[in-house]
C-alpha cells in the first residue's frame, strides 16, 4: 500500500493548462476529482493513469516516481467511462486478460479470475458475452478486469454517466462494497456531486485547471473555500453585503435586504462578502418573531412536496431563496399555502461567510 | 402488448412488387433465356444445351478465371492497405486532419474513365508492362478508399478505450492489434473485401484502361463478344454468375443470423 502524490504536477495543450497540482491520496482512500467539464480532472487522471506526460512535475507511488512510466508498468489500473470491455471474449476472459500476458499459468490463471469474479459477485457470468451484460454487471467486469492483477491504485473515470439514472444510486452502493473489500486506493473522475459525497473519503473540487479546494465530504460541504464550490456541491442562497464590526467581536453583514448577524471565523475577510446560506439550513415562520435574530419577509411562489421533505421557493422583496424543510410539524405545514406571506429565519452560525466571486 | 397488424395498404402493395419488379424481372428474364432453345423464341422449348457448352468453351472460362484471380489479388491488397490506412489514421489515432479524409474520398468521387485513364498514362510513364498485375494494382488502389471508409465505421462502432485499456492490462502494440482490434473487425474485414472484389470483379472502365492487349477480364469477354453479336452462351454464363453471387449473399446472411442468435440467445 503506497501513497499517491502529485507534486506540481501540470499540463497544457491547445487552449488549456492545469495549474501546477499538489495532492496526497492516502493508502487505501477512496478519493474523489470533481468538478464541471473541462475543469482538467479527467487530464489528471490520464496523467495518473500513464495515458498523458505531463508537462511538468513529478507522480511519486510511495517512494517510486512513476511520472514516465508507460500506463501497465505503473501499479495503477483504469476503469473506462465506457468500460471498454473486449467484446470478443468472454466474461473470464477479459478478467484473464492482463494475466494471460503476464504468462502466468492456467491453475493461477482460473484461481486468481474466480477469486475476482465471486469479490465482484460476477462468477456466475464467467462464460457470458460482453453484449448479453447489463450496465451494472460490464461495471462490476470492468472492476474485476482492472482488479485482477492487485494494482495499488484504481482509476475511475466517470464509471456510472454509461448507466441508466435509475440504476445509479443501486450500482454505487454496489461499488462501495467492492472498494472496501479489496482495500486498494480509488480515484473516482465526476462531475456528479451527490456521487462523489456518498462515495469519496475526500475530495478536491475542481475549476477550469485548478484545484480549489480539498477535503472531506463533510468539511466541504459545511466550510466551502468559494462560492463557487459552494454552489458546485450542493444549493446555495446567496446575500451580498458589506461586513462590518458593529460592536466589538460582533459582526453583521449590511445588505440591500436588511443588516443580518454573521460569526466571524478566523479568515480574513474583505468589506464585499458573499453570505451563504444552504436551503435546509433555513426555516419558515407564520409570523414575525422577535426571538430570532434574522428575518426576510417573503411569499411563497412555489412548493414542492418531497415526501421527507418539502421545498419552498420564497419570493422576498429583491431576491428569491430556496428552502427545504424536512417534513417534522403535519400540523404546521398543512398550514403552508402557495402565495402565503412567511418570514425566512436561519441561525447566526450556520451562514457561510466568503469574499464576493469576481464571476 | 403486441403491436397490432394494420390492414394492407394496396398502395403500398402494390409499389412493393413493382419495385421488386423492377429490379428483378430482368435477371428472370435472363435465367428464363439461358434455358430457352431458342433464346428470341419464348414458345421454343427449354433445354440445358447452352449450359454445357459453356462448360466445353475456352472462350469464357479463360476471363472468368483472371476475373476471379484479379478481383481476389486486389481485394486482398485493398483491403489490407485500407485497413492499415484506418487502424493507423482512424478514431484510435489523431494523426490525420479532417482535410486528408477528403483526400481519400476522392478516388471514390472522380470518373472511372478519368481514373482508368489517369492509371494508364501512370503505368506508361513507368513503363510497366500491362497486364494482370497493372489491373490488380488499378482495382487495388481503386477499391483501397472504400475499404477504409467501411473499416472507419467499423472502428468507431468499438469503444474508443479498447486500445488503452488493453495497453493499461499489459499489451504491447502488436498484441492490442492482433488480440483486441483485429478479433473485432473481423465482421468489417469480410464486408470489405467482398465488396473489393465484387468491385473488381465487374470493373469494366478500369480493367480496359489497364489491362493491354494480352489479357481478358470477363466483363472485357463479354462487351467484346456483345459487338460480335448475340450469344446463348452469354445468357447460361450469366445463370452461373447470378447462382454465384446469390449464393454468396446467402452464406453471408445466414452467418450474419447465426451470430444475432447466438447473442440474443443467452
Amino acid at each position: 500500500m503506497y501513497e499517491l502524490r502529485c507534486e506540481s504536477l501540470e499540463k497544457s495543450f491547445g487552449s488549456f493548462a492545469l495549474q501546477p497540482l499538489d495532492l496526497a491520496i492516502q493508502p487505501g482512500e477512496f478519493f474523489s476529482l470533481l468538478g464541471p467539464s473541462g475543469c482538467g480532472k479527467t487530464t489528471v487522471l490520464r496523467l495518473l493513469g500513464g495515458f498523458e506526460q505531463p508537462t511538468s512535475g513529478r507522480i511519486m507511488l510511495g517512494e517510486r516516481d512513476i511520472t514516465r512510466l508507460p500506463p501497465h508498468k505503473r501499479n495503477i489500473h483504469t476503469v473506462f467511462q465506457r468500460y471498454a470491455l473486449f467484446p470478443h471474449l468472454s466474461v473470464f476472459e477479459n478478467v484473464a486478460f492482463s494475466l494471460r500476458l503476464k504468462g502466468l499459468s492456467r491453475p493461477d490463471i482460473i484461481r486468481r479470475v474466480d477469486k475476482m469474479m465471486n469479490l465482484t459477485e460476477i462468477g456466475a457470468l464467467s462464460d457470458r458475452r460482453i453484449h448479453q451484460l447489463s450496465g451494472g454487471q460490464s461495471q462490476r467486469v470492468a472492476l474485476a478486469r482492472a482488479l485482477v492483477d492487485q494494482p495499488a491504485v484504481l482509476l475511475l473515470d466517470e464509471p456510472f454517466s454509461a448507466l441508466d439514472p435509475s440504476l445509479r444510486v443501486r450500482v454505487r452502493d454496489e461499488m462501495r462494497a467492492i472498494c472496501k473489500k479489496v482495500g486498494a486506493t480509488f480515484i473516482l473522475v465526476t462531475h456528479d456531486q451527490e456521487e462523489a459525497l456518498q462515495l469519496s473519503d475526500r475530495l478536491a473540487v475542481m475549476k477550469d485547471g485548478r484545484c480549489l479546494q480539498v477535503g472531506t465530504p463533510k468539511s466541504i460541504y459545511e466550510d466551502p473555500s468559494d462560492t463557487f464550490v459552494a454552489s458546485f456541491i450542493g444549493a446555495v442562497n446567496e446575500i451580498r453585503g458589506e461586513l462590518s464590526e458593529s460592536l466589538p467581536g460582533e459582526w453583521s453583514v449590511a445588505s440591500a435586504m436588511g443588516t443580518f448577524k454573521v460569526k466571524k471565523n478566523g479568515l480574513a475577510l474583505p468589506r464585499e462578502v458573499s453570505m451563504l446560506l444552504r436551503p435546509e439550513k433555513m426555516r419558515l415562520l407564520r409570523q414575525r418573531s422577535n426571538t430570532h435574530d434574522n428575518l426576510l419577509e417573503g411569499e411563497i411562489q412555489d412548493l414542492t412536496y418531497l415526501g421527507s421533505r418539502t421545498e419552498y421557493t420564497i419570493r422576498t422583496r429583491d431576491n428569491v431563496f430556496k428552502v427545504s424543510e424536512a417534513e417534522m410539524d403535519r400540523q404546521k405545514k398543512r398550514l403552508l399555502h402557495h402565495r402565503d406571506r412567511v418570514f425566512l429565519t436561519w441561525k447566526t452560525e450556520d451562514a457561510i461567510l466568503l469574499p464576493q466571486s469576481t464571476l | 402488448m403486441p403491436s397490432a397488424k394494420r390492414p394492407p395498404n394496396l398502395f403500398i402493395s402494390f409499389m412493393f412488387w413493382a419495385t421488386i419488379g423492377f429490379l428483378y424481372l430482368p435477371l428472370a428474364y435472363l435465367v428464363v433465356q439461358a434455358f430457352l432453345t431458342d433464346p428470341s423464341n419464348v414458345a421454343s422449348g427449354f433445354t440445358t444445351k447452352w449450359l454445357a457448352a459453356l462448360l466445353e468453351s475456352d472462350a469464357l472460362w479463360e476471363p472468368l478465371m483472371n476475373s476471379l484471380l484479379i478481383g481476389v489479388a486486389s481485394a486482398s491488397i485493398a483491403t489490407l492497405i485500407g485497413t492499415l490506412g484506418a487502424v493507423g489514421f482512424g478514431p484510435f489515432s489523431t494523426v490525420l486532419p479532417p482535410s486528408l479524409t477528403a483526400l481519400i474520398m476522392l478516388p471514390i468521387l472522380i470518373p472511372e474513365v478519368i481514373t482508368g485513364l489517369s492509371l494508364l498514362i501512370f503505368f506508361l510513364l513507368f513503363r510497366f508492362e500491362l497486364g494482370a498485375t497493372t489491373v490488380v494494382l488499378a482495382h487495388a488502389s481503386f477499391s483501397a478508399s472504400f475499404v477504409y471508409f467501411i473499416m472507419i465505421e467499423q472502428l468507431r462502432k468499438l469503444d474508443p478505450n479498447l486500445g488503452e485499456a488493453a495497453y493499461d492490462l499489459g499489451a504491447k502494440p502488436a498484441q492490442i492489434f492482433w488480440k483486441v482490434i483485429l478479433p473485432n473487425i473481423v465482421p468489417g474485414l469480410s464486408a470489405a473485401w467482398l465488396l473489393s472484389f465484387t468491385i473488381s470483379f465487374d470493373d469494366f472502365l478500369i480493367s480496359f484502361f489497364t489491362s493491354g492487349a494480352g489479357l481478358t477480364t470477363l466483363p472485357l469477354k463479354i462487351y467484346s463478344l456483345m459487338r460480335i453479336g448475340f450469344s446463348p452462351e452469354l445468357n447460361a454464363l450469366s445463370l452461373v454468375m447470378i447462382c454465384l453471387s446469390t449464393g454468396l449473399v446467402l452464406i453471408l446472411w445466414s452467418k450474419e443470423q447465426s451470430r444475432k442468435w447466438v447473442i440474443s440467445g443467452s
